[in-house]
């Protein structure tokens, strides 16, 4: 069976693989029903400040294996969700950036500088709808950007790529995300090594179970869940409610602007401003393709890039300046944060390596259900019948396309409605947080140890925190020690013993001279 | 003596993650790994358990001398409030987690010595049934959210103490009603 084959049974097993649910005599496909709660629950998170769609997955992942199981018919409900929820979130974070003066999300940051300007002139769902039309252009083509490039990629890793590159590769990516991320690179280097031994604890292929110290309850290793959840979450909490500690008083009430005048946005206005949309999603995509570069960059870049060249046109201002509240400000900024979230999958679906924090989650969701198991093998094609995992990998793309167009139809009506539900103060809703993640973890082990690994895991990030070294390339390295591992194994076993495996090849050397290259020249570059 | 609030954090931090890391190195790893970093089993060389660990720590390592020898002038500054922040976390969600466990099991013992229950019952039997089900789960819940939010602002009220209590129940109701397979704690442990 061809490419086309396995797209069309990928669009197969989203309408009838995973069961429907009937409303008013209709039957929904339950993948198509869990993207839209979703989105929905994801546009609600990425309103409320504090809250982030990493936060939401996380809670929701245990939640969801609880109730679609582990079997390969829960695989697209639940990633439908999750893929619901991360891009909900990214569309959300700009509503009380516009409406409040308060980004909801960090990569929202950016929206404040034009879209509060809009709203205090009246013109808030303006603002409104300039955002949700970017967002989701941006969205869209990182999106088209993703079906074309992870297929492409994977196929070029794997004609090209042998165990020892393979490992080379995971190498590569763990120095990439560690001089990245780290601020010193030194800090990222700790975190990667911290992630790398806390995953050999409790595993191996000895009899006795490395690194336990006769404790039988780490005999099985940590938690994936408990160990990601517990840093990149929990922690986050702890350093959340850390800081907010004496600053509670200082903040001022939100101040709410009357909507006046015309707040509609025109045909014409809308492509006046697709010249900002294509070269702030062109810049996001981009970004988004490299591990570890957050959105927060490529807004910034895509505001920056685009006031330049608004400026450029018009020198005079005649047309409004960035800073004052022009559409084009919040249009560059909501196309590149939101052009991010597509392509950071690339490296997800094609080589099994996440780049960012909602990437994680979705590996760690394709890691506990069955269905499919991200590495350049997805898109293989079989020399006869299918391949299941490349089925579901379309199916992947199909939900990530129905969620688009659900955004694309109903996302600027939910941004509408947050408006008026953002006033949860912190300090509350992030203990809720705690307990929620608490409560899905439980549901998931059934164990109070669970909860106590989770809390000790918060406790690592808090400090972690405190200390400036970052989570992510932890949580990274985490991640890839077991597929690190067993590459490295079986690579050293097929070149037949030899302690030079990684140096193999052309290709293997220029990856481990990547490695050192980049860590070279991050830590040579000054830190902005 | 030196005060060490004036040293560079990054030197400190770099040198508490060497001392570690070369400490786990020379007696963590020999005496809880019984391979080595390559073994020859059937004939064939493998590489064996010792060598994960001690490629991650060697990696701490590194990164932990670098950072020793970074350019750094911030000072480390006072670690009493971290430490205090983190003992705090830790007593609240403990005491909630003892509430969460126990608070269930003597509710149903009180019950019981009342006469609400049959005696010799225990908890067991009753933990899927209302109200004993989510007795420890609000209770743990309500003083985790209370606790927590209040450290932060300082607003140990009454008022508070009733939203963590809506708050909590929403949460297990959201759990429990809808999803009959669900299990809140602690009721997996008992």
């Amino acid at each position: 069976m061809g490419i086309a084959d396995h797209i069309l049974l990928g669009f197969e097993a989203v309408l009838y693989g995973s069961g429907a649910v009937s409303m008013l005599g209709i039957a929904i496909p339950l993948p198509l029903l869990t993207v839209l709660l979703g989105l929905v629950t994801g546009i609600v998170v990425g309103s409320i400040p504090g809250l982030a769609g990493p936060m939401a997955m996380a809670v929701a992942l245990p939640i969801l294996i609880s109730i679609f199981g582990y079997e390969t018919a829960a695989f697209l409900p639940v990633l439908g969700f999750l893929i619901g929820i991360m891009k909900g979130a990214t569309v959300g974070g700009a509503v009380p950036a516009i409406l409040f003066n308060t980004p909801g999300t960090p990569d929202a940051l950016l929206t404040t500088l034009d879209g509060y300007p809009m709203t205090k002139r009246g013109k808030a769902f303006k603002a409104l709808r300039v955002a949700h039309f970017s967002s989701v252009s941006g969205d869209s083509i990182s999106d088209i950007v993703l079906f074309i490039g992870a297929p492409f990629l994977a196929i070029m890793v794997e004609s090209y790529l042998d165990l020892p590159e393979k490992a080379a590769l995971i190498l590569l990516s763990l120095c990439f995300i560690a001089a990245i991320v780290g601020k010193p690179v030194a800090k990222g280097v700790i975190a990667v090594g911290l992630g790398l031994f806390v995953a050999t604890i409790g595993t191996g292929e000895d009899y006795y179970p490395r690194l336990t110290g006769n404790l039988l309850e780490l005999s099985g290793g940590f938690p994936i869940a408990c160990a990601i959840l517990g840093t990149l979450v929990i922690g986050e909490v702890f350093a959340s409610l850390y800081a907010m500690r004496g600053e509670i008083a200082k903040r001022g009430r939100l101040v709410r602007h009357q909507v006046s005048g015309d707040n509609r946005l025109p045909l014409a206005e809308k492509l006046g401003l697709v010249k900002f949309i294509l070269p702030s999603a062109a810049i996001g995509t981009a970004i988004g393709a490299l591990p570890g570069i957050g959105s927060t960059l490529a807004a910034t870049l895509g505001y920056s890039a685009a006031k330049r060249r608004h400026e450029a046109r018009h020198p005079q201002g005649d047309e409004g300046r960035f800073g004052s509240g022009v559409p084009q400000g919040v249009a560059a900024t909501e196309a590149a944060n939101s052009a991010v979230s597509g392509a950071n999958l690339i490296p997800v679906l094609s080589l099994g390596i996440p780049g960012n924090a909602a990437a994680v989650f979705l590996i760690l969701a394709m890691d506990s259900i069955n269905g499919l198991n991200p590495s350049p093998g997805v898109f293989k094609l079989p020399t006869s019948g299918t391949n299941p995992e490349m089925v579901m990998a379309f199916g992947l793309f199909t939900l990530m396309a129905a969620a688009n167009i659900l955004n694309w139809v109903g996302g600027l009506h939910v941004m509408r409605l947050m408006g008026n539900m953002i006033h949860i103060p912190k300090q509350i809703l992030l203990p809720s947080v705690l307990l929620v993640t608490m409560a899905g973890v439980y549901v998931q082990d059934s164990s109070l140890l669970a909860l106590v690994w989770l809390v000790m895991f918060g406790i690592l990030g808090f400090v972690m925190r405190l200390c400036a070294v970052p989570i992510l390339p932890f949580v990274i390295a985490f991640i890839l020690a077991g597929p690190l591992e067993r590459t490295t194994r079986q690579a050293f076993s097929a070149t037949g013993g030899d302690p030079l495996f990684l140096f193999s090849s052309p290709i293997c050397i220029l990856l481990m001279a990547g490695c050192v290259t980049v860590l070279i020249y991050f830590a040579r570059k000054p830190s902005s | 003596m030196i005060d060490l609030r004036t040293l560079p954090q990054n030197r400190v931090l770099g040198a508490v993650v060497s001392v570690l890391g070369l400490a786990a190195l020379l007696f963590w790893l020999p005496n809880d790994i019984d391979s080595g970093l390559i073994e020859k089993v059937r004939r064939r060389y493998q590489i064996g358990d010792m060598l994960g660990p001690m490629v991650a720590l060697s990696t701490m390592l590194f990164g932990g001398v670098w950072l020793m020898l970074s350019k750094d002038r911030q000072p480390t500054g006072g670690m009493l409030a971290p430490a205090r922040a983190i003992g705090m976390f830790i007593a609240f969600i403990t005491i909630a987690l003892v509430l969460m466990r126990w608070t269930g099991p003597a509710s149903v013992w009180l019950g019981e010595a009342v006469g609400l229950i049959e005696a010799g019952t225990g908890y067991r039997p009753l933990r899927d049934t209302l109200p004993w089900k989510i007795t420890g789960f609000l209770a743990g819940g309500t003083i985790l959210i209370w606790t927590l939010s209040a450290l932060a602002d300082g607003a140990w009220t009454w008022r508070r103490l009733g939203i963590a209590f809506v708050i909590t129940l929403v949460t297990g109701t959201a759990f429990d009603l809808p999803f009959e397979d669900l299990v809140l704690p602690p009721n997996g442990d008992v």
